[in-house]
Order: structure tokens, then sequence, then C-alpha cells
């Protein structure tokens, strides 16, 4: 299903708001003495044509007639994808890098349409191993090794 | 000079400089074949392979991907009109044509030799350029560099955004972004919010591996299954003694167009592209089939192309600012390897520099010869399904993150750079300009205060250099040209729209 999202005053908004509490945080920096400009001086300058940018962008958004198209489905598999890799994340050091990662490309091979199940799997682990091989033996990096490994 | 030539010949006399960059053009070309996948995304991935490699191998590796990546899109372009890359696009106009007509191999040859060429002279015109440029850049102060940064920005904000307002967004929002982490000058830790992991500040391989890779993987699966691709098989890959003589010209003209538009910060290899393409069809004949199979249409876009790739290394190498996004990813490799790109290295690292160019110059040879022998083979890598592709994106992203310091901080930061990469993609602002300005925001904030202590907080000390001068209007004109080109735009669109 689509719908029709104006998306540029929201993000005007949002530019608006990140703005103001950098300029916010920036006025608790200290000031130095004398002519020197400070750790704030930057941040302010910054945060205060960002705001000005956002209302532009707000205004602009709000005159414009021209919405951008939103596709849910896609909205929702792009969110399911990202979600899966938090988790493969959150999982990884508790996993360890090879179970957590053949785990992680199963789910989400199968989360993109492919059902094939034997050969999601074996490509699943053979790039797990592939990839530790890489990183660990050839390259020396340590991963986390977790539960499994 | 003298140590320069050994450096030179020990870093081709290593074995392991020559498999990273034929490693790197390989899967260079891989990846600029691959629709959906950018030079970008490809050597923002290797990055992190780098760590544990000396510096040359480093570089020969993410210089293979890049020139391989810019011409791999080009295969497809030709043969199954889908460009690789954005800066293939320009190529399909006349490639394609020459395709169907069962011309695909004259095609090819083409655009592989005009490829090498404009790569060949680019590389030539960055050898002569960039060390005056450094040179000159030696005179550099403070107000200079603040006004070099802001120069930068503005250009990148120009020319890489067709809504100049989003790109500006993007890029103030990049330098409130390097604002984070201990102040340089007073020692302040800044928006922090008590983790020790954000005191260096935002962490700039996660952020690009995010921005780019994390980014580009959820467009990959936005795109669905890949249809397979079949297309006739082409012969014959040697450029012809007549197609090489009438496209000789162009290919020059266009090499030099490339370079010099590579080297403006943020127009990268696909606006050198699109213009080299243009003047050449300015400059043709009436009865010259420009659209329908012309080779010199196949030749000014290549051309101009790889003539960028080299464009873009000048200001990089010379000034330490990127000249695209690709260029961009590469500082980071630099500074990983504790060295910092600008007059500073051309003047105490002369051998690794000019081992740099010889890496440019051989890299566009080995382009030139896969490319050409392996088209076929690229053609067919093309089918592998991107259902595969997105989740080893994703994690290729997750481990190169966590590789840089064994942190789960940084795959997290790189979690929400991906996060917010995808959602700029989504509402069409331009990711350069942020990355750019994650690179230049340091460089311009301490060079602000430090001029504004030479000159006791005057804002004057800008207006009393020069040089600073000079940069400060170039970039009041290229925001002053943006304004206008968004206003003729605005007026066609709405022209066409009819009353």
């Amino acid at each position: 299903m689509k719908r029709h999202l104006n998306i540029d005053p929201i993000a005007g908004a949002g530019v608006m708001v990140v703005s103001v509490a950098a300029a916010i945080g920036a006025l608790r920096f200290p000031t130095p003495s004398g002519a020197v400009p400070g750790p704030a001086l930057f941040p302010l300058v910054i945060s205060a044509i960002l705001a000005a940018f956002g209302v532009v962008l707000l205004v602009s958004g709000l005159r414009s007639a021209s919405p951008t198209t939103r596709d849910a489905p896609t909205m929702r598999r792009m969110a399911g994808l990202l979600g899966l890799t938090v988790i493969y994340a959150a999982l990884m050091p508790l996993l360890g890098f090879v179970a957590a990662s053949a785990l992680f490309l199963t789910l989400a091979i199968r989360f993109l349409g492919y059902v094939h199940g034997w050969r999601t799997g074996a490509v699943a682990l053979a790039t797990a191993f592939v990839v530790f091989w890489l990183f660990a033996v050839v390259m020396k990096v340590p991963l986390p090794e977790g539960w499994i490994g | 000079m003298t140590a320069t030539l050994p450096q030179i010949l020990a870093t081709f006399g290593s074995g392991a400089v020559w498999l990273a960059l034929l490693a790197g053009v390989i899967g260079g070309l891989f990846v600029g074949a691959m629709p959906g996948l950018s030079a970008t995304m490809g050597v923002a991935l290797l990055v992190p392979f780098t760590f544990g490699m000396p510096i040359m191998p480093a570089l020969a590796l993410l210089i293979g991907v890049y020139c391989g990546a810019i011409y791999g899109g080009t295969i497809t372009a030709i043969l199954i009109r889908t460009p690789g890359t954005p800066a293939s696009a320009a190529t399909i106009f006349d490639g394609f044509p020459l395709a169907q007509r069962g011309e695909g191999g004259r095609a090819l040859a083409v655009a592989a030799a005009a490829a090498v060429s404009g790569g060949l002279i680019g590389t030539l015109l960055l050898i002569l350029l960039a060390p005056q440029i450094s040179g000159f850049a030696l005179r550099f102060g403070a107000p200079e560099y603040c006004a070099l940064a802001v120069c930068g920005l503005t250009m990148i904000v120009a020319v890489a955004a067709d809504h100049p307002v989003k790109g500006a967004v993007a890029a103030l929002g990049g330098l409130l972004l390097a604002t984070v982490g201990i102040d340089p000058i007073s020692g302040y830790p800044r928006y922090i919010f008590g983790a020790v992991s954000l005191m260096e500040g935002v962490s700039f391989i996660p952020a690009l591996i995010g921005l780019f890779a994390v980014a580009e993987a959820l467009r990959v699966a936005d795109a669905g299954p890949t249809p397979v691709t079949r297309a006739a098989a082409p012969h014959g890959w040697i450029v012809g003694r007549w197609d090489a003589l009438r496209c000789a010209w162009t290919t020059v003209k266009s090499a030099v167009i490339g370079t010099l538009v590579g080297a403006m910060p943020g127009a990268g290899c696909d606006i050198a592209a699109f213009l080299g393409y243009s003047e050449a069809r300015r400059a043709a004949r009436p009865d010259e089939p420009f659209g329908a199979g012309e080779v010199k249409g196949i030749a000014a876009p290549e051309a101009a192309k790889t003539g960028a790739t080299s464009g873009a290394m000048i200001p990089l190498l010379a000034l330490g600012i990127p000249g695209d996004s690709v260029t961009a990813v590469m500082i980071g490799a630099f500074v990983i390897h504790g060295l910092q790109p600008g007059p500073l290295m051309f003047k105490e690292q002369h051998g690794l520099v000019y081992s740099v160019f010889a890496l440019m110059l051989v890299a566009h040879l080995a382009v030139y010869v896969f490319g050409t022998i392996g088209a076929r083979m690229f053609l067919r890598l093309v089918d592998v399904d991107r259902r595969f592709l997105a989740p080893v994106i994703l994690l290729l992203s997750v481990v190169g993150a966590y590789a840089m310091r064994g942190n789960m901080v940084d795959v997290w930061l790189m979690l929400g750079f991906g996060a917010l990469g995808y959602g700029m993609h989504r509402g069409n602002f331009p990711v350069a300009p942020l990355i750019l300005a994650l690179i230049l925001g340091p460089m311009a904030e301490e060079n602000y205060r430090r001029a504004l202590v030479m000159s006791d907080g005057s804002l004057a000390i800008f207006w009393q250099r020069p040089i600073a001068v000079a940069l400060l209007l170039l970039a009041a004109a290229s925001i002053a040209l943006a304004v206008r080109r968004r206003r003729s735009s605005r007026v066609a669109s709405k022209s066409a729209a009819g009353p």
C-alpha cells in the first residue's frame, strides 16, 4: 500500500529541535576570559545557521505541493532488516561471531523472500567462516568468541 | 627527490602490493558492475580490512577498488543497458545502441581504451598539478585553512545537491557532529553525555560504513530479487585503428575536463562523465550519430570519468580535502595509518606520494586488462541474487565497524549512521556533504579560532589575507550559482507544467 507523506516539514522540524538542543548544550560550556573564543563559539554559530535552514525546510515543505510517496511494505522490509541487524549485533558477543553471523544471514536471507532452506543455511555458514578466516586468521583482528564461537 | 625513485621501486617490488592492487581491481570491477553497489561502498567496506596491512598494500587495495569500480559499471551499461554506477549512465546513450546492433565488443573496446587513456592523462595531470598546489598551500595560515574548509563545503553543497537547502542541512549537521568530543583547544568535553568512547569524537570509519554501506545494503534489499541477465556475448576486444583515430581528440579533451571536474570538491565521476558527453555532443558534426551508437559518445564519458578519479586525488593529496566521497573515505585509510594528507605530506613523505601516483597509473592499466578480458565474467556476476547480497553487506559492515577498535560502541554508532543514511536517501538529502563536513569540521573550527586568537577576536583578519579573501569569494560564488541553478530549474519545471 502506498501512502503519501511530505517528509520535508518533518525533517525541518527535526532539524530545528536538534539545533536548539545543541545550542542549549553549548550555552553550558565554559566561557574563557578575554577575547579568546571558547568551546561554545563554533557549536553556537553552527546551531544558529542550522536552525535557520530548518525553518526554511519547514516552510518550503509546507508550501510544496509534491508529497513523497511512502511504500508501506518497503518500509516494513527495511525496518525488519535493520531490526535483524541490531539483534545480530546484540547477540554477537553472547553467541560468538560465527554462530551469530550464520544465524543472522539465514534469517535475513529468508526474511527477504529466499525460501530454499539448505542452500540458505550453506551460504550463511560458508560466508560466516570465510569472513571469520579473513578477519581473525589473515588480518589478526580478534572477533567475539561467545558461548558457541 | 633522490629517495623517491627507490621507494617507488620498493613499492612495486613487493608482491603484497601487486596482490592487493589486482585483488582491488577485480573486486572493484565486480562492485562497479553490480547495479546498486557504488565505489564508495566498496572502499568503505574495505577500509577495515586494511588495519593490519602496511600502508602501501592498503593504498594499493583501495586505489584498485576505486579505479575498478568506476569502470565496472560500463560493462553492464553497454551490454544490458543497466549502469552499475551513476558514472556509467552517460555511456548508455551510445554504447547500448551499438551493442544492440551486435557491436557490443567494439563498444567495450572503445570504452576500455578511452577509460585507460583518460585515467593515464588524468594521472599525468595529477603528477603535474598536485605538487604545485601543495607547494602553494604551504603558505597557508589559520585564516586560509578556515577559508579553504568553508570553500570546500560550499562547493560540495552547491554541486552535490539538487536541493541546496538539503545539502546545506547535511553539511551543517556534519559540522555539528564534528564538534562532539574533547575540544582540541580548551580540552573541554562537548556533547559526550558521559560516554568515554565519544571523547575522541564521532569515529569516522563506523560513520562512513553506516552512511554508505548499511544505507546502500538497505537500498539493494529495497530493489527486490534480481532479474536474471542475459546479453549476447560480444566479440573483439581490441579497439580498431579507425575508431582510435576518430576518438583521439575527444578522449584527450574529455580526460582534461574530467580531471578538472574531479578536482572540484563534490563534483565526482558522474558529473564529469555527463559533462564530457555534453561537450563531445556539442562539438559533434551534424553527420555524427550521437545517441544512436556514435563511438565518440562512448569515449567521451569514459575518458572523463576515469580522468575524474585522478582529479579527485589532487585536492586529497595536495590540500587534505577530498575531491569526492570515495576520496573522503580514503582519508580515513590514510589517518588510520598515521598519515595526514596535505601539503606537509608532500614535503615530508615525498616517496609515498609519488608511489600513490605510480599506483594510480598501474591501477588504470590493470583495469584495462581485467575489464577487457573479464567482461563476460563480470556480466555473469550481476546475476547474484540481491537477497543474498544485502545481508552479506550488513554482516561485513558490522564486522568492519567492530574490527577497528574491538568495540561494540562503534557497531551501534555505525548502525545509527546506517539508519540516518537510509533516512537521508528517502528524504533526498545528499550524504556526501555530511561526510565531508565530518572531515573538514575540525579543520574549519580549529583554524577559525586560531585566526581569531591571532587577531584578538577581530573577523577582519579574513579580509586582510588575499588568499583567504579569494577562497571566501569562491565559496560565495558557488552558493550564488547553486541558488541561480535552483531558480532556473524551478522556472523551467513551472513552464513545462504549463499554464
